[in-house]
């Protein structure tokens, strides 16, 4: 990034922020034993999930922020994990120890275990229909796997470094993987072909597959859907976020971190898009900025939540963004509100009618 | 299975043409495809209804055993959301599924509490069920009503005429049309149960009775090896059942084998007709375009006789029953891997391209400068809400479906 363009774009960016844009409504620290690597809404919203680097999963009350569960049962640490989206007692986790496991919240125990990856498993995402479960791993691979029968549907040579993150698009037809390799591929969820190869280069003569160590592509740290399933979000270790058009294979918004710093140069720090305000918005971690949040359209910084320097590792929406969670390396749980003042007026197309919390 | 960027001229393909999968978990003797066209239903021999997930290679996402039918299905009937299958079979029954109450955990209390079997309503005959159809609409409240139709039309056995097919008319089920053993078609209005008006198609009994889910064709398939073509009369405006005309369009038989038809179904707009043909020898469906009448496509690739064939409208596949091992098998359309896929600056080419060196290629542009120039042709607004509406082969797909509950705990077959 040219430091000029950055200069005179951050008067911009503290002039247009909405300081009252979202709430904290409570903050927990100290709940694990080492960093917390990911944190997930449960689809009815009654709780949420964090897992950690100590190899626990902890459950919570979203309402109150109390523990309810702790899952114990990996030897390393997890990774991530995923709610099925058909049922908010079902977790899955993965982690370095080469397994996945699906959890019964309400049993507190292991009720499946998936093994197939030879390295760390890094990422995991149902299908919308509960059944299908997608893993991204270390091991360069991603499998499908069949949650009913346990068994492996397809496992696709994905790339040629760790797959660092994977998503599906609302209509579970592609999934999109992201890699160190620099590339994001799109697959065919059925026959596993792949798709489409996105890659975003500086020069502009640069190939994706040139032998020459002039090309270099920034390893992609994390990638997410569109609601509409249009347009990719990709997260950069070059410290930028960038909107894709994957149909015309072209970058057409590009955010970039508060005072010139990077988004994240080293993390995953997770990214998601906020559907419940007037205009989109894009809600990041960040290396040393906290949570950050983007206006879709005029790429402005709207908010920020600044606790620490330490990084924040994941953020999670849950009403199209009603509510946010986030988790950071330090052990700080975040849950924040809307501001009841900036949600949309019309509530066309949205799928969700309740809140599972009332507002105080 | 994602459309848009698969190569479109898969994609326009309007009928399967390859053998792409079996599915083989018991006897199937019936199948059916659901409206959204992601699960498929089978009857089995033994009574019970297995259900399949279509995206995940055929899964087996559910299996109806518990209170289940006794005798052979004959017939499946999905509501069109999703949720509801009506079931008949030759146990002199027909059962009402509701989905939301399969795979139920056993520890959870509240389900426990109400009456946790799948089958909700169970309705006896006094003789074996042909077919049972939902209603198209309204499938809750006219379920019983529709079963004792099929009642009603069975007491007719006394009479000199046995029905044999009932199908309802698409989109608003106001009429039932019914075939018999005599060859005649009688149409019963839906909610006074009168018989409006009745015409003899053939002299031998009608075996199925299919109308094409857009209302406009009708195919009548009878034991004298012909099925028949046959426009429909606009049934909304012609008010007047005297004034309906059953024109035969087109008659389909097979000349040289005079093969009798086991089966037949439309795609979705009526201009193709698939049919399985009766007899030890013959192993394959035959495809027509409904038009010209001429036959078009023969699917080949099982070693037994086909009974039942299905037609799955959105995801362009056609599903058909074995009689010997009772194998489901689906026909599709192939999509093949580009390989331009791989990178994103391959691309496919038909011939050899001379290399022309464009006059910047080389050039060093200034990395800054490009930087800005992008940042600032990133002006125009996104939407990244609006979904599409229509799929790369025009179907609906806005209309939410059920989704069918999983067990995660147990496996289902083992």
């Amino acid at each position: 990034m040219p430091s000029e363009a950055n200069d005179s774009s951050n008067g911009i960016h503290i002039s247009k922020k909405i300081d009252d844009l979202y709430t904290v409504k409570y903050t927990l620290q100290n709940q694990h034993k080492a960093s917390i690597n990911s944190i997930k809404i449960s689809p009815d919203g009654s709780k949420f999930a964090t897992c950690s680097s100590d190899a626990t999963i902890h459950v919570y009350d979203l309402k109150t922020g109390s523990r309810i569960a702790e899952l114990a049962g990996h030897t390393k640490g997890i990774s991530d994990i995923v709610f099925s989206p058909i049922n908010s007692n079902i977790l899955a986790s993965c982690s370095d120890d080469l397994t996945i496991r699906l959890w019964s919240i309400r049993q507190r125990k292991c009720i499946k275990i998936l093994k197939k990856h030879t390295y760390h498993i890094t990422t995991i995402r149902f299908s919308s229909k509960g059944n299908i479960l997608i893993s991204g791993s270390a091991d360069e691979t991603i499998t499908i796997w069949d949650i009913t029968s346990g068994r492996t549907l397809k496992t696709l040579a994905a790339h040629a470094d760790p797959v660092s993150s994977i998503c599906l698009t609302p209509d579970n037809s592609i999934i999109i993987s992201a890699s160190y390799d620099g590339l994001m591929r799109l697959f065919d969820l059925e026959t596993g072909h792949c798709l489409k190869t996105l890659s975003f280069n500086s020069t502009s003569h640069g190939t994706a597959t040139a032998s020459t160590n002039d090309v270099l592509n920034f390893p992609i740290s994390n990638v997410e859907s569109s609601p509409n399933g249009k347009y990719i979000l990709s997260s950069s270790l070059d410290g930028l976020i960038r909107l894709w058009d994957y149909m015309d294979n072209k970058v057409i918004k590009t955010y970039s971190g508060l005072d010139g710093k990077p988004i994240s140069e080293k993390y995953n720090c997770g990214a998601k898009f906020i559907t419940k305000t007037a205009n989109p918005m894009i809600v990041s971690g960040t290396e040393s900025s906290g949570i950050v949040i983007w206006d879709v359209q005029s790429k402005d910084v709207k908010y920020q939540l600044h606790q620490s320097d330490e990084p924040v590792f994941q953020v999670d929406t849950f009403d199209e963004g009603n509510y946010i969670v986030s988790c950071s390396r330090d052990g700080y749980i975040n849950l924040l509100e809307l501001n009841p003042s900036y949600v949309k007026s019309s509530r066309e197309g949205s799928s969700r009618e309740f809140t599972p919390i009332t507002p105080n | 299975m994602n459309l848009s960027l698969q190569d479109p001229f898969a994609v326009a393909k309007e009928y399967p043409e390859t053998l792409a999968s079996t599915l083989h978990y018991g006897h199937s003797v019936v199948i059916q495809f659901n409206h959204k066209g992601d699960y498929l239903a089978s009857g089995l021999s033994d009574g019970s209804i297995l259900i399949y997930d279509l995206i995940s290679n055929g899964g087996v996402i559910a299996h109806l055993a518990e209170d289940s039918h006794t005798r052979p299905v004959t017939s499946i009937s999905w509501s069109k959301c999703g949720r509801f299958i009506l079931s008949s079979s030759q146990d002199w029954s027909c059962k009402l599924w509701d989905l939301s109450k399969v795979n139920s955990d056993e520890d959870d209390v509240e389900l426990e509490l109400e009456n946790s079997s799948a089958m909700i309503r169970t309705v006896k005959f006094d003789g074996p069920i042909w077919s049972a159809s939902m209603h198209p609409q309204d499938h809750f409240n006219n379920e019983e009503e529709e079963e004792e139709e099929e009642n009603n039309r069975k007491r007719k056995k006394v009479e000199k005429h046995v029905t044999l097919v009932t199908t309802f008319t698409p989109n608003d089920g106001s009429y039932i049309f019914t075939g018999t053993s005599k060859g005649w078609l009688n149409i019963t209005k839906t909610d006074t149960l009168e018989l409006v008006h009745s015409i003899k198609m053939a002299n031998s009994n009608i075996k199925n009775l299919v109308i094409s889910s857009n209302g406009r064709k009708l195919a009548v398939n009878s034991s004298d090896r012909i099925i028949r073509q046959v426009n429909m009369p606009d049934l909304i405006n012609i008010t007047d059942p005297d004034e309906w005309e059953f024109e035969t369009d087109h008659k389909y038989q097979d000349v040289v084998n005079r093969l009798q038809w086991n089966s037949v179904a439309f795609n979705h707009n009526a201009e193709f007709l698939v049919a399985s043909s009766y007899g030890q020898s013959s192993h394959d469906l035959y495809i027509w375009e409904t038009s010209m009448g001429s036959l078009i496509k023969i699917l080949e690739g099982s070693n037994e006789e086909l009974i039942d064939v299905k037609w799955n409208y959105s995801r362009c596949t056609i599903g058909s029953t074995g009689l010997d091992s009772g194998m489901i098998y689906l026909w599709s359309v192939p999509f093949v891997q580009k390989w331009s896929a791989l990178a994103p600056d391959f691309v496919e080419i038909e011939e050899n391209i001379e290399y022309d060196e464009k006059e910047d290629e080389f050039d060093i542009i200034d990395e800054d400068a490009l930087t800005k120039k992008r940042l600032e042709e990133e002006d125009m607004d996104v939407d990244v809400i609006t979904k599409e509406t229509v799929d790369a082969r025009g179907f609906d797909i806005t209309q939410q479906s059920f989704v069918i509950p999983i067990n995660y705990e147990k496996s289902l077959l083992g």
